[in-house]
């Protein structure tokens, strides 16, 4: 039985050769490449979309650190000596509004938008004998470095952006 | 009689019922592949296109929104519509003012779910797609001492609708600094 089916195959192979078309196995290996291309395009198309996805939220998560330096710039406009040189170096702060104003704290705060986790980290600034800013030297009561940090949960793992910046007290206030 | 017979058959040898069951069996599991790898890539397609308009939609709009509320003197709150889903934010800006004048207002507003961009005499420039609808443009005034902040909550979705619906929901705040 296989013997015949094989020899079947042989001549019907053969026939369709002699005959100039295209035989079934013809079909089925173009028929694999063009299965094989598809899921490739697939692939390209899965991955794409997860970068882009990616690249929302990180583009949210960018808002959201911009934010947080508006915020605390208003608030050093406000008051320095009130909202910012009291803050305490290397503990998370939280920036929210409620009611027409900011509020700066230490209480955490719920995920902005259900999503992103914000945290704001003041530093004491160091400046060196010729009032360069440096790791070690005397303290600038009129600048203080500021880091924020946006996190998430990005499918299985916790994807984070973060910036720094430098505040002074240019208003004197 | 019998002789004539086999030599007709083996002279022109036919395909037998196993190969063209074997044949077609073959063709429909590659056919019902294939179809199911093209509806597939073209849900992806269609996915992939609306976050690409959804996030390039975003960024626009919040870009444009910081570049021309930075450069503002103040928020004008009397054209401001502030703390509804659509609303309205009105500046008052230094930038490209009318011939004889110091200042002129830009306004942006959503109309036919796209949000817009209005300078004192000139057209609406639209700032999102038009395969994007605007669903949300909450405008909220918030103050520190005399400094003011427009905080803007814009919420973009595709077009598409179901599961091939995609947004984004952006949270961002601006401070006019024309006043410094």
């Amino acid at each position: 039985m296989k013997k015949n089916f094989q020899f079947s195959i042989i001549n019907f192979q053969k026939r369709f050769h002699a005959r100039g078309g295209f035989g079934v196995i013809e079909i089925l290996i173009v028929a694999a490449m063009v299965s094989a291309a598809l899921v490739g395009f697939g692939e390209v198309a899965r991955i794409s979309l997860r970068l882009l996805q990616d690249e929302k939220a990180a583009m949210e998560a960018s808002f959201l650190i911009q934010e947080g330096f508006e915020g605390v710039r208003a608030l050093r406009d406000q008051s320095w000596n009130s909202n910012i040189s009291t803050r305490p170096s290397g503990v998370n702060h939280f920036l929210a509004s409620a009611g027409g104003s900011w509020t700066l704290g230490t209480a955490v705060q719920p995920n902005i938008n259900g999503k992103y986790f914000r945290t704001l980290v003041f530093h004491s600034v160091n400046r060196d004998g010729n009032d360069r800013v440096a790791s070690i030297g005397v303290d600038d009561p009129g600048t203080r470095k500021l880091t924020i940090t946006v996190s998430w949960k990005n499918r299985s793992a916790t994807s984070s952006v973060s910036a720094s910046g430098y505040l002074a007290n240019f208003l004197q206030n | 009689m019998h002789c004539r017979q086999k030599s007709l058959n083996h002279s022109a040898p036919g395909i037998t019922a196993m190969e063209l069951v074997v044949y077609v069996g073959l063709l429909a599991v590659i056919s019902v592949f294939l179809v199911q790898s093209l509806t597939m890539l073209m849900v992806a397609y269609r996915r992939l296109q609306g976050e690409r308009d959804v996030v390039s939609s975003a960024r626009t709009a919040m870009e444009t929104l910081a570049r021309e509320t930075q450069g503002a003197a103040s928020i004008y709150t009397p054209t401001s519509v502030l703390g509804v889903t659509t609303g309205q934010l009105s500046l008052e800006t230094p930038l490209n003012p009318t011939a004889g004048e110091t200042r002129s207002y830009v306004d942006f507003y959503v109309d036919n779910e796209r949000l817009h961009m209005k300078r004192e005499g000139s057209a609406a420039i639209a700032l999102t797609s038009e395969s994007a609808r605007v669903t949300q443009f909450n405008v909220q005034r918030i103050l520190a001492g005399a400094r003011e902040t427009a905080e803007i909550t814009l919420e973009i979705k595709s077009r598409s609708r179901g599961t091939l619906e995609t947004s984004s929901l952006v949270k961002a705040s601006f401070t006019p600094r024309g006043s410094y």
